[in-house]
């Protein structure tokens, strides 16, 4: 139960701090200053974006589910706090390996490329020239039409580099049986059709957005793999697909000046921006960039303040947390918190 | 001139033509209009195709479905052609602004009938010189162009008639009325009209009269267990598709659902595992038929009376296309017509939306606030625009009732057909304005229709077919050499 999972995870982690509709915007991937932030707060990067499609009555019905089971119960209305059997079973289930954050969607044209390259091998092995292309988009048709020229893809060297990249590649994941069998028949090719969701999720007795999860965490997991390994064939399948630019798109021209050495306060002039505005844009910086200067803006012991009183309160709300440490300022702990992640 | 046999052997490997084939070929070099009814998968598109390698002009063809006409892209390029192009909303602003600059040198261009009413894609093509202009499924223009796709009514509007190429207009289901609408609209010059019967006689047409809703179901089960298909359900809602088709497999039946819903990937699986022969039965809407080209589907079953009888006709002739018998049967309980009236009425619009509409036209506010506010659908919305644009909202409160009246009356007949004690095979005929030539033996439940002497009884259950393991599955896709 990969929906039931994550959901657990999430809602642990939020540890009551968020509230449910949080989770959802998480799932979706949505691109607002606050979702980002939970991000970052609560060390979620792998769920990011893992459901775009997803909609919000589906959602609502897998988390009311979880109360069902008795795995969490409802405070104030709009938060989940596990119970001891939802943390239980957190605890029981095998680990997930998302990387939400890194591909955001971008994981499916991966797919689509690999899902063309196959095809076309299949039917040119056969010495069948002509086929209806199983992916529609002009985009993908015209790179994976580059790709093969390029590596002049008639040659039996390249055929069995490829099948055999695939199969080594694939052997090397730590991961189940089940999976791969979800990646290999979403691959179609000379009479070999793939097969549809409906029929996955039955041949494996589960859900229609279970085995779709599956499916998405077996290609992060490939992927992830793929970029630690020497580049070869796969790896230019992969190109571009992972996001190196994490930073929104504003936040990346606040981050270029603070680079040439302009202050908070003269960002925000030069851009014509509120000054709370440059701030989240710091605050997301501090998350996403390993090199951020925290120590410009806060004392090292201060940190440790900040991790001691999220430890003391065993919270990571901004209003307990400056309660408790009155001489930082919010931005000063939003900062920290951002820069920590999990603690 | 060139031997047209010798050409239909150089580009398309067939040594002889179908009937019909032939003659509209040579009306169309001769510079005719033509009318081309032919049944399903009889080869309509050749008749424009085959053009295509004498007139040295590009060939235009106007498709009413995108995946109908990505289908014929396909195919050509199977064929060896390179030099054709779909023009649709999928081409991007500057690969599109590419083509359009270099239309002349296609062969086949393909195109609908919005992407049409782009002024850019009309001035590309009244500066070129075009060999032919094809309508394929011409019956759209009555069938669809009065109250779904407007758009449809004014494909040739843009054309100078002095000096236009031959239009060509292709159906397999056209009633008189239907060819009425195609000569007027598409303003055809005195066609030279090819009408081949729309009999299909290896087809067999079966009713068969249920109590009520809920026997259908067991009954199509207890059907497909007991005899063999490959077969099509068509059913009326996406959500039936699933039902029938988890029924069937629960039962041992290699069967899946098909809808429009379904992510395009998924559709094409089923099409291919079907083509393949991995499926035996597929529980569809009537999303599933245009382009589906699988020759031996011995069996068709309606669970609902169809909209019109053309649609019927269209449904059925995907049975039975390599020639041999093939059974289509009709499960009615008394009333079922009243469930199709609601769904093909559903999407009209209303007095109220006219008044609406008018009320938003007067205060110099744009109508498209009703689309905004979910006050109307799409379809509905497109209709209604397209009307009051011409006419006064009177005129399109009596439009619109006219044709609420004969969409129900277009059921009604289909109705008739099943329910009136004639011979079925007779009544389409006299439907499109033919009369019945021979009659072949177990011809319709009238007549007298025995299961067994049209299908083969199942002595079997074929085995379901299990996942391999991943590894033989790359294996089946990339053969080790
Ligand atoms: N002269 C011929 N000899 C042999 N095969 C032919 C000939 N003409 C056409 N065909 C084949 O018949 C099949 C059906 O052709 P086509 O798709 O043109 O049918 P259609 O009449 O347009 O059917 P539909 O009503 O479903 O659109 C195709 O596979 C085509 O290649
Ligand atoms: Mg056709
Ligand atoms: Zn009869």
């Amino acid at each position: 139960m990969y929906i039931q999972q994550i959901l657990l995870q999430i809602f642990h982690k939020f540890g009551g701090e968020r509230s449910v509709s949080a989770g959802f915007h998480l799932l979706k991937g949505k691109r607002s200053g606050q979702t980002i932030q939970d991000v970052g707060n609560f060390n979620l990067h792998s769920f990011f974006g893992l459901t775009p499609k997803l909609t919000k009555e589906k959602y609502m019905e897998h988390a009311d589910q979880l109360i069902e089971l008795g795995y969490a119960t409802y405070r104030d209305e709009q938060y989940f706090i596990l119970t001891n059997t939802g943390l239980e079973v957190l605890e029981k289930s095998k680990s997930m390996h998302f990387n939400g954050w890194y591909y955001r969607g971008n994981e499916h044209i991966f797919f689509k490329r690999l899902s063309l390259v196959v095809q076309s091998l299949s039917y040119s092995v056969q010495e069948t020239k002509s086929f209806a292309p199983i992916q529609k988009d002009e985009d993908i048709q015209l790179w994976v039409k580059n790709f093969l020229v390029k590596n002049n893809y008639k040659s039996d060297t390249f055929y069995q580099a490829i099948r055999v990249e695939i199969s080594d590649s694939l052997n090397r994941l730590d991961i189940e049986d089940s999976s791969l069998n979800l990646l290999l028949y979403r691959l179609s090719g000379f009479n070999t059709p793939g097969w549809t969701w409906q029929q996955l999720a039955r041949e494996q007795n589960s859900s229609l957005l279970d085995v779709q999860l599956a499916y998405i965490e077996a290609l992060h997991m490939w992927l992830d793999a793929l970029y630690e390994e020497p580049k070869r064939y796969l790896s230019q399948l992969a190109e571009g697909v992972r996001i190196e630019q994490l930073l929104t798109e504003s936040s990346q021209k606040t981050a270029n000046l603070f680079q040439q050495g302009f202050t908070l306060e003269q960002i925000a002039t030069m851009r014509r921006l509120k000054e709370s505005t440059i701030e989240d844009h710091f605050v997301e910086m501090a998350m996403t960039m390993p090199q951020f200067p925290l120590g410009q803006f806060v004392a090292s012991q201060d940190v440790e303040v900040i991790v001691h009183a999220v430890k003391q309160e065993n919270s990571k709300k901004l209003k307990v947390l400056r309660e408790a440490v009155p001489e930082l300022s919010y931005f000063q702990i939003r900062l920290i918190l951002a820069a920590k992640g999990e603690m | 001139m060139t031997n047209l046999e010798q050409l239909l052997q150089q580009h398309f490997g067939y040594s002889t033509f179908r009937s019909g084939q032939k003659e509209v070929i040579e009306a169309i070099i001769e510079n005719h209009d033509v009318i081309a009814l032919l049944p399903t998968g009889m080869g309509k598109s050749l008749c424009y195709q085959l053009p295509g390698y004498i007139l040295n002009k590009p060939i235009l063809i106007i498709s009413p479905l995108l995946s109908l006409m990505q289908d014929q892209v396909e195919q050509l390029k199977r064929f060896g052609e390179k030099r054709v192009v779909a023009l649709n909303s999928f081409l991007q602003m500057s690969e599109k602004r590419n083509v359009l600059q270099h239309l002349q040198q296609y062969r086949f261009i393909f195109t609908s009938p919005e992407m049409l009413m782009n002024p850019q894609v009309q001035g590309a093509l009244r500066e070129m010189q075009l060999g032919l202009i094809v309508v394929d499924e011409a019956h759209c223009i009555s069938q669809w162009g009065f109250d779904f796709r407007p758009d449809y009514l004014k494909i040739t509007d843009w054309l100078d008639n002095t000096k236009r190429p031959p239009i060509l207009a292709l159906s397999a289901t056209a009633t008189e009325q239907v060819v009425k609408d195609m000569k007027n609209y598409l303003h055809m010059n005195e066609p030279f009209e090819y009408i081949h019967s729309v009999d299909r006689l290896n087809l067999h047409y079966d009713v068969v009269q249920l109590e009520n809703a809920a026997e259908k179901a067991p009954w199509i089960v207890d059907h497909v267990l007991t005899t063999c298909g490959p077969g099509i359900i068509y059913t009326q809602s996406r959500k039936k598709t699933g039902i029938y088709a988890e029924q069937l497999l629960a039962n041992g039946i290699r069967a899946a659902a098909y809808h429009a819903g379904m992510e395009a990937e998924d559709r094409q699986f089923i099409q291919q595992q079907f083509l393949a022969g991995q499926l035996e039965w597929i529980c569809a809407t009537n999303a599933f038929g245009m382009g589906v080209h699988k020759d031996n589907v011995r069996q068709i079953i309606h669970d609902h009376i169809p909209s019109t009888v053309a649609n019927y006709m269209q449904e059925v002739g995907r049975a039975g296309r390599d020639g041999q018998d093939a059974l289509s049967i009709l499960l009615y309980v008394p009333n079922d017509e009243d469930m199709t009236k609601f769904i093909v009425t559903e999407d009209l619009p209303q007095q109220r939306h006219v008044e609406q509409y008018a009320a938003y036209m007067q205060q110099g506010e744009n109508p498209a606030i009703m689309l905004d506010q979910h006050q109307i659908s799409e379809t509905g919305f497109r209709v209604l625009s397209y009307w009051m644009q011409s006419l006064t909202p009177e005129e399109v409160q009596q439009k619109l009732t006219a044709i609420r009246f004969s969409k129900v009356h277009q059921v009604d007949e289909m109705k008739e057909l099943v329910t009136a004690e004639k011979c079925i095979r007779e009544q389409l005929l006299h439907y499109f304005g033919q009369s019945l030539g021979e009659k072949p033996a177990h011809c319709c439940h009238y007549c007298g229709i025995e299961f067994g002497a049209i299908l083969k009884w199942r002595k079997n259950l074929e085995v379901q077919e299990n996942i391999a393991s991943w590894e033989d599955r790359l294996t089946a896709l990339l053969p080790n050499l």
